[in-house]
């Protein structure tokens, strides 16, 4: 039996010196994660996936509810999702440049709320490691209620001619049954 | 099931199971999905007495692994014991109705109750209460009398299955001639399959049935609802309008006691294996080239030694990639031969949990041959949840269609007047020399094999149990 720990995308150097909050690297890393959740709100996803290395790993792992006693029996990581460049680009084509993607036709309504950001650099030159917090109403048809969902982003990005580009990003979802229907929406 | 059969059990509002499951013409009054009385029906009918899918054994590979799984609205542990053996009990504790596993996996040599500290071996057995020398069970029951609800259970190709009717018919004359084709899929090499991970797991506001129903079959939402996959140039398309209807509307639809399997040409059904000209292939060739999701070259040979002749020349021509296992168990073979060899694509089963009338869960495995290289392994699961499940691109744009329906079926004038039509009738017809049984209807998809599905319903619904 294969036991594949996908925590975390692959093996990422450490981080190493915590970036100051206030500082200038600081706030463009706050700047970015703030143009980001816009872009991915108004659905301007082209423009979006400017913001990725072309090595881009992308993923969400299955959360399971498990005792602090008991071990989980032994089985590869699932994924809700598990992406490189190639599958968001289908992805993006897909919601972005056809009129039959149901799942977000008509489009859903969100609010990405991206909080408690705090970031590293690494041993890596020029790659920063920044985990923030999200919490993401989606709202669709006339419901009066919200799908929601909340959890951490793990991100690594890479400072490219002075530009953040999104390398590494792993979802930690709050949710082992998710309030939505399907993930249609990038996280 | 004859149709002059009547129904033998009424709602409390005096309608009848021919009043809802109008077999003349073919019709489903829009109320199966919203009344509360037929839902417990079904969780007593489908779901208590019925075949239910759990799980597959490779979740719980160690003495003393569990999953928490549900049979219906009922928690059950799925575990196995130092033997090796799994066994299937209700998690709800003898004592006053708490739950006693409290995971959704683990592993744990005796289950021990959090409120009062009763405690229940993984075959579910009473091992004792805390106070042993107070008795604290009492003298009424005997300790034998104590343990977890026990559920019947059957291995089918690894697959777990339970039902809490122990006098039923076997799982075996369940799947009647379903078996042929199924064991195409799932039994068809040494070691058999195993998971890529727990199930993917999402909650949607809709009777089960909304999903229940397209287990039987509905090729033909896929030219509407799932448009992408020939907008995408994933799906084989003959015309010059990349919009023409897709080739594999056009296959064999089985269906046999509700269950049901879709055997389509793969080069009529995706772009990728069309381009590889399989029509001057020969059966040995076919077999390498157009194998089945991760049966990589070295599994062929075991395909030979695990299948017929019969089924082997299906399998490499029109083999199921469709289908469903009455009544919430729906199953999805994509095929992904790559030009170098490498057969990928995704082997996915999905099933609809009933959580009430206007709710339910939508679950889904993974699947590989568990003697598939590594490497195949962690593409597959790529490809897996890029196409299938919570994310998946096909997929996606079923789950968000259903609420829709629950919803219709709570109006007035939508539950009183309005039904899901079957109307469009293939008929029965099978291709000379077809080696498999059941009620085999070829040609364009129609409905079918999902009305097929509905008189399943009728049938496991027209019983009562005491
Ligand atoms: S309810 Fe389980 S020990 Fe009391
Ligand atoms: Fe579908």
């Amino acid at each position: 039996m294969t036991n594949l720990a996908v925590e975390k995308p692959d093996n990422l150097a450490p981080h190493t010196d915590r970036i100051p909050v206030g500082s200038p690297l600081y706030n463009q890393i706050v700047e970015h994660l703030y143009d980001e959740a816009a872009l991915l709100d108004t659905l301007d996803l082209r423009t979006w996936q400017k913001s990725f290395t072309e090595d881009i790993l992308y993923q969400a792992p299955v959360q399971i509810t498990g005792r602090k006693s008991e071990r989980l029996p032994k089985k590869r990581q699932m994924m809700h999702l598990f992406e490189n460049y190639f599958s968001m680009e289908m992805r993006i084509h897909k919601v972005h440049d056809t009129a039959v993607c149901w799942a977000e036709e008509p489009r859903s309504r969100t609010r990405r709320l991206i909080t408690n950001i705090r970031a590293w650099k690494t041993e890596t030159e020029n790659e920063l490691s920044v985990v923030s917090y999200f919490l993401i109403p989606r709202n669709r048809f006339e419901s009066n209620e919200y799908q929601i969902l909340s959890g951490e982003r793990q991100d690594r990005f890479r400072l490219i001619d002075g530009e953040l580009k999104l390398a590494r990003r792993n979802i930690i979802l709050d949710m082992s049954v998710l309030s939505m229907p399907n993930l249609a929406i990038f996280l | 099931m004859d149709i002059a059969t009547k129904s033998i059990r009424s709602l409390p509002n005096g309608k009848t199971l021919d009043d809802l499951i109008m077999r003349e013409t073919r019709e489903v009054s829009l109320a199966v999905m919203n009344d509360e009385e037929l839902y417990q029906w079904e969780l007593e009918n489908l779901f208590g007495m019925g075949w239910n899918l759990l799980g597959h054994e490779s979740e719980i590979p160690d003495a003393n692994d569990y999953v928490v799984r549900p049979m219906g609205e009922d928690l059950v542990i799925v575990a196995r014991d130092r033997q090796g053996q799994i066994h299937v009990s209700l998690n709800v504790c003898p004592h006053r109705g708490m739950r006693v596993a409290l995971g959704e996996e683990g592993n744990a040599p005796a289950h021990k109750c959090i409120y009062h500290g009763w405690a229940f071996r993984p075959n579910g057995d009473f091992i004792g209460a805390p106070v042993e020398k107070e008795q604290m069970h009492g003298g009424l029951c005997s300790k034998a009398e104590l343990g977890l609800k026990k559920a019947r259970i059957e291995l089918y190709g690894g697959l777990i299955f339970a039902t809490w009717n122990h006098d039923g018919p076997s799982f075996e004359e369940y799947l009647g001639d379903a078996k042929f084709y199924f064991d195409m899929l799932w039994k068809r090499t040494d070691n058999g399959l195993e998971v890529l991970g727990a199930p993917q797991k999402v909650s949607i506001d809709c009777n089960w049935k909304c999903s229940g129903e397209q287990s039987g079959g509905d090729g033909f939402h896929t030219l509407s609802l799932h448009r992408w996959l020939i907008e995408a140039g994933l799906f084989r398309s003959d015309g010059d309008d990349p919009t023409d209807l897709a080739p594999a509307m056009y296959g064999i639809n089985v269906s046999a006691n509700g269950h049901n399997a879709r055997c389509i040409p793969i080069e009529g059904t995706f772009d990728i294996a069309k381009k590889m000209d399989a029509s001057k292939m020969s059966l040995e060739d076919r077999l390498y080239k157009l194998a089945p999701p991760g049966i990589h070259k070295e599994l062929v040979p075991q395909l030979q030694k695990h299948l017929s002749q019969e089924q082997i020349e299906l399998l490499v021509k029109s083999p199921p990639q469709v289908g469903g296992i009455f009544p919430n168990l729906n199953f999805l073979f994509v095929y992904a031969p790559q030009p170098d060899g490498e057969v990928l694509g995704a082997m996915a089963i999905h099933i609809i949990v009933p959580k009430g009338p206007h709710r339910s869960e939508f679950w889904t495995w993974m699947f590989t041959e568990k003697d598939t290289p590594e490497e195949t392994k962690e593409k597959m699961l790529r490809n897996a949840v890029q196409q299938v499940g919570t994310s998946g691109l096909i997929e996606q744009d079923d789950t968000d269609t259903w609420p829709h329906i629950s919803l219709a079926s709570r109006g007035y004038k939508g539950r009183k007047d309005m039904t899901l039509k079957y109307q469009a009738i293939l008929g029965e017809s099978k291709p000379e020399g077809w080696p498999g049984g059941g009620k085999v209807f070829a040609g364009f998809s129609k409905d079918d094999t999902q009305w097929e599905w509905w008189e399943a319903y009728y049938a496991a619904m027209n019983k009562t149990y005491d």
